[in-house]
C-alpha cells in the first residue's frame, strides 16, 4: 500500500513541479514531463518483463500502474493551473495558452506511454471484472463526495471568492474532480490486487513452514 | 470477489493439475481463458468463481463440477440475513 501511495505522491508532485516555475527548464515542462513519462513506462516494462513469471503482474494490474502514475501526473499538472490562474482563469491568456500545450503534451504521453508500458499479450478474466466494479464504484462514491461541495458553494456561496470564479475556472475544477475519481479507482483496485498478493505470500510462507 | 478470509468453497485443483501430467497453472489458466492469477486465487481458496468457469474448469479435468468444488464444512454455511 505504501508503494501505491508513494507512486500517486510522486507523479502528483511532478506533476505540480511542472506548473510551478520553481524550476528554469531549458525546454517546454510538458516535454519534459512527456520525456519522464515514455521514460518510466519503458522502465517499467523492462522490469516486469524481467520479472519471474510467479511473481508477473496481471494485465489490468499493469495498466492500473500506468494509470496511477499518468493520472496523479495530469491531475498534479492541473492542480497547479488552478492554483496558479486563480479564481479568474483565463485560457486565452498568454499562461494559460502555455500550460494548456503543456497540458496536451502530457494527455499525449499518457497515450504513449500506455502503449509502451501494456501487456503485450493481454489476458483479463471475471475476477478482473470483479474487482474494477468495485473500483467503479468506489470511484463513483467518491466523485459524489467531491462534487458535493463544489455545487454547494456554486448555489450559496456566490459572494465569496467562489462566485468569482470563471466559467474556464469551473469546467476545469470539474475536470480535476474527474481526474481524481479516477485516481481513487485506480487506488482501490490496486488495493485490492495487493490485498490478493498479501494473502498469497502468507499462504505461501504457511505452506513452507508445514512443509520443512 | 470474496473478503481476505475467503470464500466458503473448497477445490481440488490443484490435486487434479498434478494429476493431469503435473500442469502448470498457467496451462490451465490458457485452458480456460483465465488468467494465472485466477487460478492462484481459486487454489488458495480466495475466489469463488462463476458457474460457468466453474464448468469450464470441470471440463477441462472431464469431471464434475462438484469433484472440483465442495463446501469448506461438507455442507453449505448458514445464508445471511
Amino acid at each position: 500500500m505504501r508503494r501505491i501511495l508513494g507512486v500517486l505522491l510522486f507523479s502528483f508532485l511532478f506533476g505540480m513541479l511542472l506548473v510551478s516555475g520553481s524550476m528554469r527548464w531549458p525546454i517546454r515542462p510538458g516535454i519534459v514531463g512527456l520525456a519522464a513519462m515514455l521514460l518510466s513506462a519503458w522502465a517499467a516494462r523492462r522490469y516486469w518483463q524481467g520479472l519471474r513469471e510467479d511473481d508477473r503482474l496481471g494485465s489490468p494490474e499493469r495498466a492500473l500502474w500506468h494509470g496511477l502514475t499518468s493520472y496523479g501526473l495530469l491531475s498534479g499538472h492541473l492542480a497547479a493551473i488552478i492554483v496558479r490562474l486563480g479564481p479568474a482563469f483565463d485560457m486565452h491568456s498568454l499562461a494559460g495558452h502555455a500550460m494548456a500545450v503543456d497540458n496536451w503534451t502530457l494527455v499525449f504521453g499518457a497515450i504513449v506511454s500506455y502503449w509502451i508500458a501494456r501487456d503485450p499479450e493481454p489476458r483479463q478474466d471475471e475476477r478482473d471484472a470483479v474487482i474494477a466494479a468495485q473500483g467503479w464504484r468506489a470511484g463513483h462514491n467518491a466523485m459524489l463526495v467531491l462534487m458535493l461541495p463544489l455545487i454547494l458553494a456554486l448555489g450559496f456561496a456566490g459572494k465569496t471568492v467562489v462566485g468569482r470564479f470563471s466559467q474556464p475556472m469551473i469546467a476545469h475544477l470539474l475536470i480535476l474532480i474527474i481526474l481524481l475519481q479516477c485516481l481513487f479507482w485506480h487506488i482501490v483496485q490496486l488495493r485490492l490486487y495487493w490485498l490478493e498478493a498479501c494473502a498469497q505470500a502468507a499462504q505461501n510462507a504457511i505452506t513452507e513452514r508445514s512443509a520443512s | 470477489m470474496s473478503d481476505a478470509s475467503g470464500t466458503a468453497l473448497e477445490n481440488r485443483l490443484r490435486r487434479l493439475r498434478f494429476e493431469h501430467g503435473e500442469m502448470t497453472q498457467d496451462a490451465l489458466a490458457r485452458k480456460v481463458g483465465i488468467t494465472r492469477q485466477t487460478i492462484v486465487a481459486l487454489e488458495g481458496g480466495r475466489y469463488a468463481p462463476s458457474l460457468e468457469l466453474a464448468m469450464r474448469l470441470a471440463h477441462v479435468f472431464s469431471v464434475r463440477v462438484d469433484d472440483v468444488f465442495y463446501w469448506r464444512e461438507g455442507s453449505p454455511p448458514p445464508l445471511k440475513s
